[in-house]
């Protein structure tokens, strides 16, 4: 007679059998994973209500009664991308795009905050873009999920789950951006304009003057003419660097020694935090328009173009300055003077360009 | 002999499936620990260099004079907004 262990060892044998043969092991796995994404699916709800609170807090503190219609209009607001199959004129569609959705973005909260400075205006737009862009995750997750399920598609459910820790790393990322760009307070993406900054205040300022947002100031330091430009601040705005540094160098006729740009990048994992990189080329993350103007610019007057980074992660970029970040900036700074000595003769003419946005650092 | 190893086998791949069920959940529940930080203004006074950090408050940006020096009397600027890591204890 045989014992009621070797039943239970049979009965295991032959579920697991059919189980093999007729996917049915997928189908709990599938429901498994699907478990596992709705729940961070919910976390990341979660995150999008509370961002949406907070934001909407903040407009009734500057007045605004009714703010939820504004707040879904800017939710779900959207930028088609231009024809790439005809690239002509790409980056001027491009660019004519990005204009747009920028005076619609400002215009809206110019309408309704007339009462409120640019800086507050300016704080707000970031922040309704950081729960706009947190919804769109999280609708693009929902997405998938619910056409996985719809279909049985364990595989799209199985690449789903296996991206959510990295998705949930950038969502954390981006909610608690969310306390810096709301309070003003200089992120890790500062580094280039606070750059910018030091060497406005170790030089001697001769002139200053803002276009489109940006900030261009003639500086006589180390015995050249130096012209520092970095968005103005010290709201949320990175300005319009390229078309600036174009324009300046239309205007001097390109009778320019050096151009350097100093950005922060992200770092490659197991790069330390606030290592600094230089090499040749504009440091700047913007879709397209900026980037190309600076080339532009450059490479019609033979300008050499370098440029210095500070590495970082992408949560050292958005949140609060960190103080390895700013004791990067520092040495960063001396890097662009060792830069501008090594390559220019004095009475020299240079661009120092600090790219990224100037929250929380003025001129 | 032969029934005491077939029972111990089972009892070994139960007790496996309930330690790895145990450690999934547990993993997927545990969050990386952050760590706490605050924000740090830094002053730096205009006239004697002299720098002082203090907790930052709702209005500090880089650039924004505050305050007098205590040694000189000199406008202090703010020089720095940045988040240090507290040690707890």
């Amino acid at each position: 007679m045989a014992d009621w262990t070797d039943y239970i060892g049979q009965l295991i044998f032959i579920i697991f059998f059919i189980l093999m043969f007729t996917g049915v092991n997928q189908r709990v796995q599938m429901k498994i994973w699907a478990y596992d994404i709705r729940n961070k699916l919910n976390i990341i709800k979660s995150y999008v209500d509370d961002g949406r609170k907070r934001v909407a807090s903040a407009m009734r503190k500057l007045g605004i009664r009714e703010p939820d219609p504004i707040i879904n209009r800017y939710m779900d607001f959207f930028i088609i991308d231009p024809v790439d199959k005809e690239p002509i004129d790409i980056i001027r569609r491009l660019d004519h795009l990005l204009t747009t959705r920028e005076k619609v973005y400002k215009g809206l909260l110019v309408r309704e905050l007339p009462e409120a400075g640019k800086y507050e205006r300016s704080l707000l737009e970031s922040s309704l873009e950081i729960i706009g862009a947190l919804n769109s995750v999280y609708k693009t997750i929902r997405h998938y999920l619910l056409l996985g399920e719809k279909h049985n598609n364990w595989i799209l459910i199985m690449q789903l789950e296996f991206i959510m820790p990295e998705i949930m790393r950038i969502v954390e990322t981006y909610h608690k951006a969310l306390d810096p760009f709301m309070t003003g307070r200089p992120v890790g993406d500062s580094a280039g304009p606070l750059v910018a900054h030091r060497i406005m205040e170790k030089g001697e300022v001769v002139s200053k003057r803002i276009i489109e947002d940006t900030l261009v100031a003639e500086v006589r330091y180390l015995n050249r003419r130096i012209y520092v430009i970095k968005a103005e601040g010290p709201g949320s705005n990175v300005g319009k660097p390229g078309k600036v540094l174009a324009r300046i160098v239309e205007e001097l006729n390109g009778n320019i020694d050096l151009i350097i740009t100093v950005d922060a990048a992200l770092k490659l994992e197991g790069e330390e935090n606030g290592e600094i990189a230089e090499g040749v080329g504009a440091a700047i993350g913007d879709p397209g328009p900026e980037k190309i103007a600076i080339e532009r610019a450059a490479s019609k007057y033979d300008i050499p173009l370098r440029a210095i980074v500070i590495k970082m992660g992408l949560q050292e970029a958005l949140h609060t300055m960190r103080k390895e970040i700013y004791e990067a900036v520092e040495r960063a700074v001396e890097y662009v003077e060792k830069l501008i000595l090594e390559h220019t003769d004095k009475n020299s003419t240079v661009i120092v360009a600090g790219i990224g946005n100037s929250i929380g650092v003025a001129q | 002999m032969n029934e005491f190893d077939t029972n111990l086998l089972i009892m070994v791949i139960i007790l496996t499936v309930i330690i790895l069920v145990i450690q999934l959940l547990l993993e997927t529940r545990k969050k990386p620990r952050e760590p706490k930080t605050i924000t740090r203004t830094l002053l730096k006074c205009t006239s004697c260099g002299e720098t002082i950090e203090t907790n930052y408050e709702p209005g500090d940006f880089i650039g924004l004079i505050k305050g007098q020096c205590r040694k000189c009397g000199a406008p202090l600027k703010i020089t720095a907004v940045y988040d240090i890591e507290i040690t707890e204890k």
